[in-house]
C-alpha cells in the first residue's frame, strides 16, 4: 500500500510539476512498488507491468505541471490514473487475452515471495489465476480496494465511473473471486 | 427468512465492509447483525476474499528502477532542449496558459513563428480528442471516439508532424527570443 503521508507527496509533486528531476526520482521510489505490483495483478505478467510501471512516471513527469493538488487531485490517485488508462489500453491494443491468461498462469508460477508452504490452499498462483479471470474494471477495483486500501471515491476517480459502480465492481468481484476459488480447492483438493 | 430471501441491509453490507456506510445505518446494522446469520455469513465471505488477494506477493521492483526513470526523464528533458522539465514548457499553449504571452501577443507571435501556431493547434486537436473520449456533454463515458482509435494509422503521419514541430519548436522559440 502507498504511504498515506499526502502533504509530503503532494509537495513532491509540485516540485515534480517545477521540473526538479531528483525530485522526481523520489517520487518514482516512493510510488513504484505500489504501481507494479498493482499492474503486474492487473495485466498478468511482470515484463508488462514493468514497460507500463516506466511509461506511468515518464507520463507523470510529462504531465507534473498539471496536476492540481488545490483542486483536490492526490498524487496517489493522479498516478493510479495513468497507470491504470495506460494499462487498460494496452490490454485493449493487444486484443490477447488468451495469451495474457497463459502468460498469468507461468508467471504465478514463478511466485515472488517463493514456493508456498505446503498444504496451503489457495495458493499465490491460483489467486492470480482467479484474478486474471475477472473482468478487468472488476479487477481494478478489487486491487486498488484491498491492496491500495482506496476509498471507493478515489477509485471512482481513478477508472472513470461512479461511486455506485465502484461499489458493484468490488461486490461482484469478491462473490466471483470466492466462487472461483471454492471451486479451484473442489478441484484440485487439500 | 430462507437463504434465498436478502434481508433489507444486504444491499449495505459492501459499503459497511469497506468502511463506507454513514454513521447512522452502520449503528442500525450493527444492531440488525447480531441476529442474522445470512449477513454475518456475506460479511465472512468478503472478509476471506479480501484476505486472499491482501496476501499475494507483491512483485519486486527491478534493481535501479527509479534512478534509470529519472534518467529517461532527464534525457528526454535534454533532448526537447530545457533543463529539468518536459516539452510541455516549450509549447505555445502551455506558454499561453501561463501568461507567459499575453493575450494580446498570440496574433503576432504565431505569425512571426508559424511553427509555433501549427504546434497549438495539433495540441489542442489532441487535447479535444481527450477530453472527448472521457465525457460527453450529459457527463456519460463517451464511447464515439477516443485516442486509441488513432493507435495505428494516419496519426504516424500526424504524430510525425507533431513530434518535428516539439523538436524544432524550442530552437526557434530560442531565437525568437534572443532576437526581440
Amino acid at each position: 500500500m502507498v504511504a498515506t503521508d499526502g502533504r509530503a507527496e503532494t509537495d513532491l509533486m509540485r516540485a515534480v510539476g517545477a521540473g526538479d528531476a531528483a525530485a522526481f526520482e523520489r517520487l518514482v521510489a516512493r510510488f513504484q512498488g505500489p504501481v507494479i505490483s498493482f499492474l503486474f495483478r492487473y495485466a498478468g505478467d511482470r515484463a508488462t507491468a514493468e514497460d507500463l510501471a516506466q511509461e506511468t512516471f515518464l507520463n507523470v513527469w510529462r504531465a507534473a505541471r498539471r496536476f492540481d493538488p488545490d483542486g483536490g487531485a492526490k498524487p496517489s490517485t493522479w498516478i493510479f490514473t495513468i497507470a491504470y488508462r495506460l494499462a487498460m489500453s494496452e490490454l485493449k491494443r493487444r486484443r490477447r487475452f488468451a495469451e495474457f491468461r497463459e502468460r498469468a498462469s507461468r508467471e504465478a508460477t514463478k511466485n515472488p515471495a517463493g514456493p508456498q508452504a505446503p498444504g496451503s490452499v489457495p495458493d499465490d498462483e491460483a489467486i492470480h489465476r482467479v484474478l486474471a479471470n475477472l473482468p478487468e474494471n472488476q479487477r481494478a477495483a478489487m486491487l486498488l480496494r484491498v491492496r491500495e486500501e482506496m476509498s471507493y471515491r478515489d477509485i471512482a476517480e481513478v477508472l472513470g465511473v461512479s461511486v455506485s459502480a465502484v461499489e458493484s465492481l468490488i461486490f461482484r468481484a469478491r462473490t466471483r473471486l470466492r466462487r472461483e476459488l471454492a471451486e479451484h480447492i473442489e478441484r484440485t483438493g487439500p | 427468512m430462507t437463504s434465498h430471501d436478502p434481508c433489507d441491509f444486504s444491499g449495505d453490507l459492501p459499503a459497511y465492509h469497506d468502511n463506507e456506510l454513514d454513521a447512522r445505518t452502520r449503528e442500525r446494522l450493527e444492531r440488525h447483525l447480531p441476529g442474522c446469520a445470512a449477513c454475518r455469513r456475506t460479511l465472512a465471505g468478503f472478509a476471506e476474499a479480501d484476505a486472499l488477494v491482501a496476501g499475494l506477493a507483491d512483485a519486486p521492483v527491478p534493481d535501479g528502477f527509479a534512478a534509470s526513470v529519472a534518467a529517461l526523464a532527464r534525457r528526454e528533458a535534454e533532448s526537447i532542449g530545457r533543463a529539468g522539465t518536459c516539452g510541455e514548457l516549450a509549447s505555445p499553449l502551455s506558454r499561453e496558459n501561463s501568461g507567459d504571452l499575453s493575450k494580446g501577443d498570440f496574433g503576432d507571435f504565431y505569425r512571426e513563428c508559424p511553427e509555433a501556431g501549427m504546434l497549438a493547434f495539433f495540441e489542442r486537436f489532441f487535447r479535444l480528442i481527450i477530453e472527448f473520449s472521457s465525457k460527453n456533454r450529459s457527463g456519460r463515458a463517451y464511447r464515439g471516439g477516443h485516442l486509441d482509435a488513432f493507435a495505428d494509422c494516419p496519426p504516424d503521419g500526424l504524430s510525425g508532424a507533431y513530434l518535428r514541430l516539439v523538436s524544432m519548436g524550442p530552437a526557434r522559440f530560442a531565437r525568437e527570443g534572443s532576437e526581440s
